[in-house]
């Protein structure tokens, strides 16, 4: 994956060159990650470099993870999202009142598809479009996912007791992995994860259509000019976000049995978080899927530490906000550079 | 006054300014001349404060000098008129002139009587008729531009440096504007002027000092030395005749456009476009060129507009469609709508492309495109010769070489070239007119927007003049005999 990434030109700025992707930014982000995994380590060599540990990190940080890669789809066309935590919720719950009224599994889960994209629809053309800003548009979708969410539910748990086993399980299922004396279980989320940051990554740097997305962010007028289908690929970005939301919603769904309208609260602001610290620009044409893995696995490590170090858990929300602060007010300080 | 000794200058890996040594007299105007890119702005950001040199020295008025920061070349005597004018439209001449240095009252009010008077003492000391009162925006570009001149030398400038004071000025405004200059030079005043146009330092400058790539070729006094003898020195080789020759031989109709409209822009522009000659539109700012060529690839949504195409009618949608069809628009705003800035030459060259690169999977690969982009590079003498640099980092020149490059890898039928050589260098301007020539000659029809006349009737073969949205006249000028005149009269009512 590494050298993959190094080869990619989209690392952060299509450059062309072969290492200066990997150079800056996320090869800073790797020693930071080491950093943190490094400190904790010390001051807690009992409980955190334990596999039980690391495991439930790595677990609930793939749900992160595909938001994540979503909001950076968006971001490199110069758009935002902020509707992710709540198209996830409503997805999640369409699923899971279907699979409670008995429903198939392939039926549900279409239908949880269909929602989650029309949202993604309904984003893209207002912003591509009718041409309002993405900020508004995603803002106005988050309340209303949400709120459709909510009154579907009334507020409640939706569980399913009768749907097939085989689906309730497999959001929990971990691969076993011998280690010497037993076995590492490894949860499937994280490889659905972690296979995805590979793919999406390998189809943005070696599939011209996802190669364009960087085109009509860093200057909408001159793709369009040149030829390049903006409007389509504006569309198609939050669609293709709204895909990842989906997928997160399934494993989701799946590994706690039950849907919930208060899925994925604040998930846009990690999602947003990673994904600048990890090279992505709010002026668009930049981002990096490796790199927005580096920034949710720092987030997540840093979520661990407050409680491992039997801080207040809540300070993890606080930290998700500097880190935020910090990477948008690098990314504007480099936009500024740039522009002069 | 000024006196400069083996100032260096290098931006990352870059020498902008390589052992430069020059110096400025009390009582003379000093022109300093060169392409873009050979240093001129840095050299005197660097005397202004702006920049810090790294090896060299500085005197000034008989002490070395080391300035961090603007003000202090500032408060030491050194005013820098900068091109874009940075006054305040909505304040008045006086305010604007004490603008952050107002003069105080013993209430520490500002005291705007002092303060009139002040601008008025300077105005009578140059010479020149403005009411401080005045808002500035009322006052033409010329008289604003005076103002900042006026600005400069109200803080007791004993070396005043002017970049490119006259590059949106009328001919009556550049007088008034060089009697102010002599007047200062009569006063002791040292003044550099940077300046493209080379008639004008003739007429202004004692002393020239030519920069080429970031090194000084020679100073000399202008009366000893010769226009031909100034361009030589700054592109380092003859230029032999400014433009190509115009078309050898003209053959069929590429493309013809009629009832091309555009509501409240374009009315009803008809023309057709053969192959091997240049189409040149003129006419004057807002006259409708950009507009027509605009609508006529749907960037701008028309109102009416019929297209053929080697012979068949063709639809064009959007601005995708044309350029499917081969058929391409080169915007004139080219860091806002021609290139991608931070992206490299080799992005940009393949911006229109992209699926030229992938293979038959679908695959795209890069490693094709950089060896295309290296072609165009050697093709057209894009420097530096890197297919990785930022296209940002390259000078007004080459960006324009990226950006033809990026339209003739799409194998044009039309290429529709606005405004090819604005803020362009001598040098890439010639190496562009010629490539265009080329394009014409292998049968691509090539249309150009020009506002600069020689370059229409230079380049040329048949020119358009717009006038309100329509076409008003049609020139022949197969041997370039259209007079700029006839241009003129065609561009503006009477």
């Amino acid at each position: 994956m590494m050298t993959h990434a190094a080869n990619s030109p989209d690392a952060t700025k299509p450059t062309g060159r072969r290492f200066a992707a990997l150079s800056s930014r996320q090869f800073l982000l790797v020693l930071i990650n080491v950093a943190i995994f490094l400190v904790l380590t010390i001051l807690r060599p009992d409980a955190f470099p334990s596999w039980t540990n690391l495991k439930a990190v790595l677990s609930l940080m793939s749900y992160d993870l595909l938001i994540a890669i979503a909001m950076t789809i968006v971001l490199i066309v110069r758009g935002i999202d902020l509707s992710v935590g709540s198209v996830l919720a409503l997805a999640s719950v369409t699923m899971a009142l279907l699979l409670r009224a008995d429903a198939s599994v392939p039926v549900a889960l279409l239908a949880g598809l269909g929602v989650a994209l029309l949202c993604g629809l309904t984003n893209g053309l207002l912003v591509g479009v009718v041409g309002i800003l993405p900020f508004l548009v995603t803002l106005g979708m988050m309340s209303v996912a949400r709120g459709i969410a909510t009154v579907l539910t009334t507020g409640q748990y939706i569980s399913f007791p009768n749907a097939p086993a085989w689906f309730t399980l497999f959001g929990r299922y971990e691969l076993q992995i011998p280690n010497g004396s037993g076995f590492y279980g490894v949860p499937v989320t994280l490889i659905i994860g972690l296979t995805l940051v590979v793919v999406t990554s390998l189809l943005f740097s070696r599939w011209t259509a996802l190669r364009s997305f960087f085109f009509v962010g860093e200057s909408t007028e001159a793709a369009r000019l040149s030829g390049i289908k903006v409007t389509r690929l504006t569309v198609a970005a939050y669609l293709l976000a709204a895909l990842f939301v989906w997928f997160t919603a399934v494993l989701l769904t799946s590994a706690n049995k039950i849907g919930y309208a208060n899925y994925g609260i604040g998930a846009e602001m990690r999602a947003l978080a990673a994904a600048v610290v990890g090279g992505a620009s709010l002026a668009g044409g930049a981002g990096n899927i490796f790199g927005t893995f580096l920034g949710v696995l720092m987030l997540a490590l840093i979520g661990n530490g407050f409680v491992m170090l039997n801080g207040n858990p809540n300070w993890q929300q606080a930290s998700v906000g500097i880190v935020l602060l910090v990477a948008v007010g690098v990314d504007a300080l480099r936009t500024y550079r740039d522009r002069r | 006054m000024l006196q400069v000794t083996a100032v260096s200058k290098s931006f990352f890996s870059n020498k902008v300014l390589d052992a430069v040594t020059f110096d400025v007299r009390a009582g003379e105007v000093h022109a300093l001349v060169g392409e873009n890119g050979a240093g001129k702005s840095t050299l005197i950001n660097i005397i202004g404060g702006i920049l810090q040199r790294d090896s060299g020295t500085i005197v000034f008025d008989g002490k070395e000098v080391d300035f961090g920061h603007p003000l202090q070349a500032m408060g030491a005597g050194i005013s820098v008129v900068h091109q874009e004018l940075s006054l305040v439209p909505n304040a008045t001449v006086a305010e604007n002139m004490f603008l952050r240095r107002e003069k105080r009252t013993a209430l520490g009010l500002n005291d705007w009587r002092a303060m009139t008077r002040a601008a008025a003492d300077v105005f009578e000391r140059v010479g020149i008729d403005i009411d401080p009162n005045a808002l500035v925006g009322s006052l033409s570009v010329g008289m604003q531009q005076l103002v900042e001149v006026a600005k400069a030398i109200s803080i007791d400038a004993k070396l005043l440096i002017l970049d490119e004071p006259t590059s949106s000025l009328s001919e009556k405004e550049i007088d008034e504007l060089f009697k102010v200059i002599n007047d200062l030079r009569r006063q002791g005043l040292a003044i550099i002027f940077v300046s493209h146009k080379l008639s004008e330092l003739f007429k202004i400058a004692d002393r020239v000092t030519v920069l080429r790539d970031g090194h000084l070729v020679a100073t000399a006094e202008t009366s000893a030395i010769k226009s031909e003898d100034l361009i030589r020195m700054m592109v380092g080789r003859q230029l032999g005749t400014l433009y190509p020759p115009h078309a050898s031989a003209i053959g069929d109709v590429v493309f013809s456009c009629k009832e091309l409209s555009r509501f409240g822009a374009v009315s009803d522009v008809a023309f057709d476009v053969r192959r091997g000659e240049i189409l040149g539109l003129a006419g004057l700012v807002g006259a409708g060129r950009t507009e027509a060529m605009r609508a006529l690839i749907n960037a701008d949504e028309r109102s009416s507009g019929r297209f053929w195409l080697e012979g068949d009618e063709i639809q064009i949608h959007d601005p995708s469609e044309a350029l499917a069809r081969g058929i391409v628009y080169l915007s004139e705003d080219r860091k806002g709508s021609g290139l991608f800035l931070s992206y490299s030459v080799a992005e940009n060259i393949g911006a229109s492309t992209l699926d030229h690169y992938a293979d038959r999977f679908g695959v795209f690969h890069f490693s094709a495109l950089r060896k295309r982009s290296r072609e165009f590079i050697a093709k057209m003498d894009i420097r530096p010769p890197d297919e990785t640099a930022r296209v940002m980092n390259l000078s007004g020149g080459n960006q324009q070489k990226v950006l033809i490059s990026k339209a003739l890898d799409v194998n044009p039928k039309l290429l529709i070239f606005d405004e090819p050589t604005r803020g362009v260098d001598v040098g890439a301007k010639s190496l562009i007119h010629a490539r265009l020539r080329e394009l014409a000659e292998s049968g691509v029809g090539v249309v150009v927007i020009s506002s600069e006349m020689p370059e229409v009737i230079g380049l040329s073969d048949r020119i358009l003049v717009f006038r309100n949205g329509g076409v008003s006249a049609e020139l022949m000028n197969r041997k370039g005999e259209v007079s700029q005149e006839a241009i003129i009269n065609n561009a503006v009512y009477h």
